[in-house]
């Protein structure tokens, strides 16, 4: 028994940082955090040494060390051998290739501004927010520039682009210019989804108007206990739901109490179903409620080499300038009526969507770095660094 | 042979690696899991439906409308200044063509290019990140660098924005004016440079017999003085050795940063396949080759369980951690989901283009002209794609669906092709990979085992 090895499946990776250490098991996409003394034997079966060795490198009792191994076995974490073994990590793909940002690349979500206005007066309207991107936000009118707007809609529907995302203000204010810009993208041959983010209010009106295009309406909600809105309530987007089913997706607007509110069952959380496919609330034990989601594979290695929100990403706005993300007006990457689009692609967009937390002072040395999505938008306008972070959910 | 193997660590740990998903696991936790091995009926099915004519056609047909076209290259010449003795084009391979005085015209590099661009455009808008890649190829390409200017200025000309250019040189050949062009136009360069003046000269020569090491060096410290940066960022060696090199020798030059010799990006092992090339070297010459080897082998073994990795040289970069590392990173836990070539390394014919001074589309600069894929004046065939694939399939493909190391295979049409189609040559050389794959996995596995890290490994 002295000189058994545990090994940890294949599925399970551990990630080892000067700050903490994180267990990453792929079987079903939990994340646990470790504390220092499973860090330390952990990292130690990974150099090959069995229990005694552990048990006498780090000066406690044999038992002790057999407890905290067997509860890795029992959770079908590990397994326990005779001999030392090399149990290789999981891997997805062609690593080597998948690095290279040229291979394959996907826009996942397109932003394209086309309305300053909106119809309501929503307190926190201007507040800065986490993941402002699937919200609305009213500004002062000025002039669209339609053209250089279905310029870049002609030249992004024959990428490879899944989603595009028409925002303001609030769109459904002008449903013939929303229509027009949404009829241009299928005539153009865009075959993915399409997205509205709307305050809701004006979602009867014009369901039918676009039926046709097969639209999805992103909705902001917050809890009125929280914030004064004008938002829609949650009975009058549960009566949306039931009527529009699926097309109806909702964003959830936290506020730093309505984080408290994971009970809150009656809405699903949209916002993140779009980029993950669930969200877990007591995945560390210590951190309940923080909204890490789960981390397969895929996402794993993706947050390794990639930004977790902007890789993928564009925006352009009302005016024609394009950026990296809707809400990095600082980032201007140039006008639609430069022909920027090739010099943007091949020399500027690479810098933001291979931005992985790993190149972020704060997270580099965080084991957690590969579950945590980030905001860099909300970051950049907090503290103008775009590799500085300084909002962190698992402080 | 069926998609597996196992094998056993020096430490007596049995493993086995599945080709299907391509893992490696202990041999007594994959006993508790059900897998089939055996993919006959797959790859029936699969060879059923590519002989259906048409198939291969619409395939490729249908993968152009987002793929293909990455890079052009342009065999401008087919003469050399030099005669190095193991050339692909040195009358020592009997699939290969031999120099010649064939060069090319500006109007076929002209039609190549506009084939190339126009297709190119198309493929960019499926991926922006994409530039338009052309690499200039001979016998030695600098002998027309007239044209190569004009193709560059015609390019620069119809293309918006950045072109990457590039070749590979024996070096001989440079005055200031083309060392100055090639810094304006951002030239990558890859000089073929096997070693020390002894070990370059043994085999790189010119038509006199002379050899090169002393004009090369001199070119090089003219590239340095003009422009250093250039130098050290596009400017790079490419060595090639074979068992009469003194291996300890190369690994000195090599591990030693010098001032005026480009870093190295490869080592590659003169082509066995198709010549008598090794039969020049005794038994003796052979063991004491293998020996060194081993030798080098186990420094290197001792350097990473030692060492920081960091503090690597260039040749155990190039010798030993790249091989080992695309071991290590073999695909993983995907489907390999082409069903045209499902196996061997080959790419899919119109990945890259390559075009000879006649004006004929090839699939690589390395294969031979036995199989063209269309002509600069009427742009890719179909029909010639799918003859040369179905001539692929049933030369080579075909024995490889029992293939125990699918996922580490990195032959392709340039080894496998004859003058008349495909074949192995020596007949046992994916035996031979295979043995060697399974050795290295076998000392990988044992040095993880005994405590190297992943961390430690790779970079």
């Amino acid at each position: 028994m002295d000189n058994k090895y545990l090994s940890l499946f294949n599925n399970c990776v551990f990630v080892n940082e000067t700050r903490n250490s994180s267990l990453y098991d792929f079987k079903d996409g939990s994340v646990y955090k470790l504390d220092m003394l499973n860090s330390e034997v952990i990292m130690l079966t990974k150099k090959g040494y069995s229990v005694l060795e552990i048990s006498k490198k780090i000066g406690m009792g044999l038992n002790y060390i057999m407890n905290i191994l067997n509860n890795y076995v029992e959770n079908e974490l590990g397994f326990f051998s005779e001999n030392k073994l090399f149990i290789e990590e999981y891997k997805i793909g062609n690593i080597l290739l998948n690095k290279d940002i040229s291979f394959n690349p996907v826009i996942y979500r397109c932003f394209i501004e086309i309305s300053y206005a909106c119809g309501l007066n929503c307190d926190f309207c201007d507040d800065e927010k986490i993941n402002q991107c699937y919200l609305c936000h009213k500004q002062g009118e000025k002039k669209i520039n339609t053209n250089g707007i279905k310029k870049f809609i002609n030249f992004i529907v024959n990428t490879n682009c899944l989603s595009l995302v028409f925002h303001g203000g609030d769109p459904l204010l002008n449903p013939e210019l929303l229509k027009e810009m949404i009829k241009f993208s299928r005539n153009k041959g865009f075959n993915g989804k399409i997205f509205v983010i709307t305050n809701g209010k004006n979602i009867y009106k014009i369901y039918d108007y676009l039926e046709e295009y097969h639209v999805y309406y992103i909705i902001p909600y917050i809890d009125k206990n929280y914030m004064k809105s004008e938002l829609l309530s949650v009975d009058e987007i549960i009566d949306l739901k039931n009527k529009y089913n699926d097309t109806i997706k909702i964003t959830k607007l936290f506020t730093p109490d309505s984080f408290k509110l994971k009970e809150e069952k009656e809405i699903y959380f949209d916002y993140f179903s779009l980029k993950n496919p669930e969200i877990v609330y007591d995945l560390l034990k210590d951190n309940k409620g923080l909204g890490i989601p789960k981390v397969d594979a895929n996402r794993f290695y993706h947050n390794k080499y990639r930004h977790p929100c902007l890789y993928g990403n564009l925006a352009i706005d009302l005016l024609g300038n394009i950026y990296p993300c809707p809400h990095m007006k600082n980032d201007n990457l140039g006008n639609i009526d430069e022909n920027v689009i090739y010099d943007i692609f091949e020399n500027k967009l690479v810098e933001y969507w291979n931005l992985s937390l790993s190149k972020l002072q704060n997270c580099s040395d965080c084991s957690l770095k590969y579950a945590c999505t980030d905001c860099r938008a909300y970051e950049v306008n907090k503290h103008k660094e775009i590799s500085k972070k300084i909002i962190c959910p698992l402080k | 042979m069926s998609r597996y193997f196992t094998f056993e660590t020096k430490n007596g740990n049995e493993y086995i690696y599945n080709d299907l998903d391509g893992t490696i696991s202990p041999l007594e936790i994959s006993k508790s899991k059900k897998i089939e091995y055996d993919c006959i009926e797959e790859f029936e099915k699969n060879y059923n439906r590519v002989m259906n004519k048409g198939y291969i056609a619409n395939w490729v047909n249908e993968y152009y409308n987002g793929n293909g076209f990455k890079q052009l290259n342009l065999i401008i010449t087919e003469e050399c200044n030099l005669r190095c003795k193991y050339c692909s084009f040195s009358g020592e391979y009997d699939n290969m063509r031999i120099h010649s005085s064939n060069k090319m015209s500006f109007i076929t590099a002209r039609k190549a290019v506009d084939l190339y661009l126009k297709h190119f455009i198309k493929i960019k808008r499926r991926n922006l990140f994409l530039k338009p890649s052309v690499t200039f190829f001979g016998g030695e390409p600098l002998l027309e660098f007239e044209l190569i200017k004009n193709i560059v200025e015609y390019m620069k000309k119809i293309y918006p924005t950045e072109i990457l250019f590039s070749f590979t040189t024996n070096g001989t050949i440079l005055n200031k004016e083309i060392i100055n062009f090639l810094i304006e136009n951002k030239f990558h360069v890859v000089f073929s440079l096997n070693g020390d003046k002894n070990e370059h000269d043994r085999l790189r020569v010119r038509k006199n017999g002379n050899g090169t090491f002393d004009k090369i060096y001199d070119n090089f410290k003219k590239i340095a003085d003009i422009d250093l940066q250039y130098f050290n960022e596009n400017c790079n060696v490419l060595a090639c050795y074979d068992t009469g090199t003194d291996m300890f020798g190369l690994k000195d030059f090599f591990s030693n940063e010098k001032k005026y010799i480009p870093k190295l990006s490869r080592i590659n092992k003169i082509n066995g396949s198709y010549t008598n090339w090794y039969s020049r070297y005794s038994e003796d010459q052979r063991k004491q080759y293998i020996n060194s080897c081993e030798v080098l082998k186990n420094e290197y073994f001792k350097f990473l369980n030692t060492s920081n990795i960091n503090e690597e040289t260039e040749f155990n970069k190039y010798f030993f951690e790249i091989p080992l590392r695309m071991l290590f990173f073999r695909p993983q836990n995907n489907k390999q989901n082409n069903p045209i070539l499902p196996f061997s390394a080959s790419c899919i014919p119109g990945d890259k283009i390559s075009v000879s001074t006649a004006g004929k589309i090839y699939c690589c600069e390395r294969v031979n002209y036995t199989f063209d894929i269309g002509d600069v004046d009427n742009g890719i065939n179909l029909e010639n794609i799918s003859y040369m694939l179905i001539k692929y399939w049933d030369s080579i493909l075909k024995k490889c669906f029992n293939c125990p190391m699918t996922r580490f295979c990195t032959f392709c049409y340039a080894i496998f092709n004859t003058k008349e189609g495909f074949d192995r040559d020596p007949n046992n050389i994916c035996e031979n990979k295979f043995k060697k794959v399974k050795e290295e996995i076998t000392d990988l596995w044992g040095m993880f085992e005994d405590g190297l890290g992943e961390k430690q490994f790779v970079r």
